[in-house]
């Protein structure tokens, strides 16, 4: 489905302009960083954007239905921890895997019911989830490095392996396969078109018979799910459990979803804007590094990057315009 | 007196005011040495930069089309660095000098934000994000590891006087609530909040929406810079990378409070009392010798239960004749 | 005519591809009020836009008293002493009424002397225009929609205009407050107001214009005087052909089967109001009327499952037995569908595209296997796009579109449902004349297949034109029941008021 027809400007949301922007930002490092587009590099690059690009899918979620899920970071760290820990105690894998999502699906739905039944801004709510969810986890593992990292779970997120005949690590085709499925339902669904309508009019979608809880519900549940899983396969990457491991996520996720385009105040957007947006983050960082930037100047020029990307083509109408 | 009271049951501000009561007495009963003068100029050190940069938030909230701001913590911190990193060193750091290029700091660094905001038409969380990140970047460039030396007003104002009953940080926060009332006095808040209701109304009616919006972040900026000051106050040092701590503990009072996030409505006193009681949820669990962690999972639960009930009095406030619902 | 308070020439505006305005020239006298006539879509509301600065002409000039001006934004227009009441109640509703009234007017300084002032000359006015008084310190979001109405044109008066523009102002106003307000017209134009009247509806537009300009296609194709010209000559010209529709004749069709659809006994809508019976029959277009605030609406929301009365059975046929109403989303599983009064607000999502805002409720019939087929959608849409006589343009967003073509894709939407039972909420509010009765076409072609088509309407025309029995509400309770030839003008008035038979005489607001 299109997106609707806005001033000049905005035109730019459509269409190639975000795939634009991750060719642009590669080709800016391909030129200016030695290395940067060798073929090691580029599969590293997307083995990172992955954790990123998974999380980024259920922000996408959320965001599209006109919410903020800031408890990215506290389900990823969870998810981490808790897959460590099980795995290395020696839980079968596939428990480990079930237990992972189902409880951030549970936390997700515990946001998205709380925020929709007393119509209570999802900023705080998710910020207070986050809060309980890290202290639980944070006291069980009292703090420290924990568990251990199944095998197979090392080689699926190593950037070295392939998917078959695919030259991608496994858990880059599993995060565009997601990606796949998730904007074949918002496309495809009825649920899905609920989604943007839900976003784009509460009020509205209501009288035309959107569940507003449910709908939220899901939304919610698949970020939550969605952030356990991105901390699950992060601990393959990190050989531990460590709950601080989701802390970058929380602007990174919402960067993501911004930088390709999808709009925070809901109805606009998409799941593949995310992935090019989680590309163009992480090409970005890497340029970054490439260029012997210290962490904090890389926050600062990510920050400002992110800003003047949004001016592209992210702004509100004029006021001229709303009236 | 009565009545009043019974106002405040169906006030935004009930929430808090009762959970802050509930607070002071039983931190006080479990504590009672919190308000000896001995140490009440060291709590309310600590509690003067969260009280502060909560009231940081307040502004930009009331403006409304999701107003928020994210960098305020950040903002702290820069401002904290830049005087114990860049004003001192260069002989920057007397109170004459320091205190007015700091408060600019805050004030332009607000107006950037508002700037991008209102003329730029880019969304406040958006702006503020960058900014938080910018100004992350900014304080650890400016000084990559914390570094002590405070000027020595700052060490004045760390002490207190009447022997210990009037800590002299509080003068931050009375600073700030003069600024808030002098704009109330000059209907400034009133055009904020009514931008934040209705912007296109505002506009309509010849209100300069974009310049009340750069006054709201403006503002915000002011007050985080005195936050910073504060935060200088509290730790006697520079430290690049507390700050960013501060922006969802503000972002929680400024709700806890009873200001609704979409704008429009609100107090000042409300996000205050709110970091007052994340403050004393803090004290009282470290005074009963709890773990940190615990502190976390508390925090959290309060923080919903409080916004839940603050929900449904502010519904029944807003409740229109004769409209249903599906 | 150097004595025009305003005026415009030449004025001309697009937007991308799309010429909104091309040569928007008129010119207001002092004292006098010219009425601006358009189809939806004939760059009216730019125009407005354009006099009260919110845009900027593209080319053109605007003289006020002579001089030349630049509105470039709200606050020089107001400045400039031109002061704007548009079509949307543009109010910050978390504030104050008194806060309303004087936004953005003089300095907001607030002495306690200037507050007390305020308040005294609010007060005035509020009381000058409607006759009764009103509790200032109350936020406006909890005032009805037409005190929100009346809000927003104190508002404007407050500024003391040297021309005052009403877009559409009387939209939500009963005819009470809507008379006291052309009185009010009057008393400021005998002192030397100008007004530029904007309404779709032909009756006030003839008993209050001393002049009018008629709008096409973003070019004033001609203006007339009072006395002569009459409804049709107007009506073609800012249409380009004869439509005949000056006067509200009765099409005496009704579709009435025998079979009851709608039934109401014992109702009372609120504690201490009359209980009354009444009842809709298939095929028929029933009217709920009266002014704002006397029930109507209530009823009308409580027949789609949305409001409670307060006593009282509402019966709904399901098959072969009325079943009471239950629900919103029960009743639209029945076959009763809602058409909501707020366009923007309730009724679509305007970033969305078209086709969106019409499927989403019945998505359910295109589902093969779980998955949407995006075909079978469109061609639904086109098949219920063309029974209400919609005719799908480049334009993918809804938002974009005429107020009117919005409601004819939002009803377009309800018809996929299949509907036994259609409830409209004051459907052509804002809507163009050709438009009207494109829509009274498509209500007569539902009630022709049987559909029961209950519709409240707030347009005494448009009830004596199109409905087979008018129900009126007073106070709450049924105060008249017109049936066939007894639905006229005079007869809807009276029965506004209380009984039929009653002398016209003030009611409060």
């Amino acid at each position: 489905m299109s997106v609707s027809e806005l001033p000049v400007k905005q035109v730019l949301s459509k269409g190639p302009i975000q795939l634009l922007t991750v060719v642009g930002v590669f080709v800016l490092g391909m030129l200016i960083v030695p290395d940067f587009a060798t073929f090691s590099s580029i599969q590293a690059m997307l083995v990172i954007a992955s954790f990123l690009g998974v999380a980024a899918i259920g922000q996408t979620f959320v965001v599209l239905i006109g919410g903020i899920d800031l408890s990215v970071p506290a389900l990823i760290g969870a998810g981490n921890v808790i897959a460590a820990r099980l795995a290395g105690n020696g839980m079968p894998s596939p428990v480990v895997i079930l237990i992972v999502l189902g409880l951030g699906a549970l936390c997700g739905a515990i946001n998205g019911i709380v925020t929709s039944l007393w119509k209570l801004p999802s900023l705080v709510v998710t910020l207070a989830t986050a809060s309980v969810v890290g202290g639980a986890v944070l006291l069980w593992t009292n703090a420290t490095l924990t568990g251990s990292a199944p095998q197979w779970l090392t080689t699926f997120t190593s950037a070295a392996s392939g998917t078959g005949p695919i030259p991608l690590a496994p858990v880059v085709v599993l995060w565009l396969v997601l990606a796949l499925l998730a904007q074949l339902f918002i496309l495809r669904t009825k649920s899905g078109r609920q989604i943007y309508l839900l976003g784009a009019n509460r009020e509205a979608a209501r009288l035309m018979l959107v569940s507003e809880r449910g709908i939220t519900t899901v939304c919610f549940a698949l970020s939550g799910a969605l952030a356990a899983l991105s901390g699950l396969l992060l601990t393959g990457f990190t050989g531990a459990g460590l709950f601080t491991v989701g802390d970058p996520y929380l602007f990174q996720s919402i960067a993501a979803v911004v930088i390709g385009g999808t709009s925070l105040l809901g109805g606009r957007g998409g799941i593949v804007r995310s992935v090019l947006g989680s590309l163009t983050l992480v090409a970005l960082t890497t340029l970054l590094i490439g260029l012997s930037l210290t962490s904090a100047a890389q926050q600062a020029v990510l920050g400002a990057v992110i800003v003047a990307v949004t001016a592209l083509y992210g702004r509100d109408r004029a006021l001229g315009d709303r009236i | 007196m009565i009545a009043k009271l019974a106002g405040l049951r169906r006030s935004p501000l009930a929430v808090v005011v009762t959970l802050v009561a509930i607070l002071l007495v039983v931190n006080i009963s479990l504590t009672p040495s919190m308000l000896a003068p001995a140490q009440l100029p060291n709590t309310l050190n600590l509690l003067v930069p969260s009280v502060l940069v909560a009231m940081a938030s307040t502004p930009s909230v009331m403006s409304g089309r999701g107003g928020i701001d994210l960098s305020v913590g950040p903002l702290l911190g820069v401002v904290n660095v830049f005087l114990v990193g860049l004003l001192v060193p260069y002989g920057l750091g007397g109170a004459g000098t320091a205190i007015p290029i700091l408060l600019v700091l805050g004030i332009v660094t607000g107006l950037v934000s508002g700037a991008l905001v209102a003329f730029g038409r880019l969304q406040p969380v958006v702006v503020t994000l960058g900014g938080y990140l910018v100004l992350s970047g900014v304080a650890l460039v400016v000084m990559p590891q914390p570094v002590g030396g405070v000027p020595d007003w700052v060490s004045y104002l760390s002490g207190s006087w009447f022997g210990g009953y009037l800590p002299r940080s509080v003068l931050l926060v009375v600073v700030a609530v003069a600024v808030w009332l002098f704009l109330k006095r000059r209907g400034a808040i009133g055009l904020i909040l009514a931008t934040g209701s209705d912007d296109r109304a505002a506009h309509t009616s010849g209100v300069r929406v974009s310049r009340v919006l750069c006054l709201a972040y403006a503002t915000g900026g002011l007050f985080a810079a005195l936050a910073g000051i504060g935060l200088s106050v509290l730790i006697q040092s520079g430290d690049p990378s507390i700050g960013k701590q501060y922006t969802l503990a503000a972002v929680a009072a400024v709700a806890l409070g009873g200001n609704p996030l979409g704008g429009g409505r609100g107090t000042l006193i409300g996000p205050m009392l709110g970091a007052l009681s994340l403050f004393l949820i803090q004290t009282l669990l470290s005074g009963a010798h709890v773990s940190s962690l615990w502190i976390q999972v508390v925090y959290g639960a309060v923080l919903l239960f409080a916004i839940c009930t603050n929900s449904s009095i502010a519904s029944r406030l807003t409740a229109r004749p004769a409209l249903g619902s599906p | 005519m150097s004595n025009a308070v305003v005026e415009a020439r030449a004025l001309s505006k697009r937007f991308g591809a799309t010429k909104a305005v091309v040569d928007g020239s008129l010119s207001v006298a002092p004292g006098e009020i010219v009425a601006l006539l358009g189809e939806n879509g004939s760059g009216k509301s730019t125009l407005v836009k354009l006099l009260s600065g919110v845009l900027t002409p593209d080319q053109g000039e605007i003289t006020v008293a002579g001089r030349p001006v630049r509105l470039r934004s709200p606050k020089a227009a107001l400045d400039a002493g031109i002061v704007t009441v548009f079509q949307e109640i543009l109010a910050a509703r978390d504030r104050s009424v008194l806060d309303n009234l004087w936004l953005g007017n003089g300095s907001p300084i607030r002495s306690r002397a200037a507050v007390a002032r305020r308040r005294e000359l609010a007060g005035q006015a509020w009381r000058s225009l409607t006759g009764s008084d009103l509790d200032l310190d109350q936020p406006v979001g909890q005032l009805t929609l037409m005190q929100q109405q009346i809000c927003v044109i104190v508002r404007a008066l407050l500024r003391n205009p040297k021309l005052l523009i009403l877009d559409e102002a009387t939209s939500t106003l009963d005819v009470t407050l809507r008379d006291r307000l052309f009185d009010e017209l009057r008393r400021r134009c005998a002192e030397g107001m100008a007004c530029l009247f904007i309404s779709h509806r032909m009756d006030e537009v003839m008993t209050i214009a001393d002049g009018f300009a008629a709008l096409r296609s973003g070019q004033v194709v001609g203006t007339r005087r009072r006395g002569e010209t009459d409804a049709e000559e107007l009506i073609r010209l800012i249409s380009g052909r004869e439509v005949g529709l000056g006067t509200p004749v009765r099409t005496a069709r009704s579709t009435r089967e025998d079979v009851t659809a709608v039934q109401l006994e014992d109702v009372r809508l609120r504690p201490g109001s009359q209980p009354f019976d009444a009842v809709v029959q298939r095929g028929e277009i029933v009217g709920l009327a009266g002014l704002e605030g006397h029930g109507q609406d209530e009823l009308i929301k409580a027949l789609a499952g949305l409001h409670r009365v307060h006593e009282g059975r509402l019966l709904l046929r399901h098959g072969e037995e009325l079943r009471p109403v239950s629900g919103y989303r029960s009743g639209v599983a029945d076959g009763v569908v809602y058409v909501p009064r707020d366009r923007k607000v309730e009724g679509m999502a305007d970033v969305l595209p078209i086709i969106d805002n019409y499927s989403v409720p019945t998505l359910a019939q295109d589902r093969r296997f779980g998955f949407l087929r995006p075909r079978l959608t469109r061609s639904r849409f086109r098949r219920d796009a063309a029974t209400v006589n919609f005719k799908p343009g480049k334009q993918d967003s809804i938002g974009r579109l005429s107020g009117g073509n919005q409601q004819k894709v939002i009803i377009a939407r309800w018809l996929a449902a299949q509907p036994e039972v259609i409830l409209l909420n004051d459907p052509t509010r804002g809507v163009d004349l050709k438009t009207k009765h494109e829509l009274y076409e498509v209500f007569r072609g539902l009630a022709a297949t049987g559909v029961a088509v209950v519709m409240l309407s707030s347009e005494v025309d448009e009830l004596v034109h199109l409905m087979d029995r008018v129900l009126v509400f007073h106070d709450g309770s049924l105060s008249a029941e017109l049936d066939g030839a007894a639905v006229t003008g005079e007869a809807l008035v009276s029965a506004y008021f209380g009984s039929p038979r009653r002398e016209l005489d003030r009611s409060g607001t």
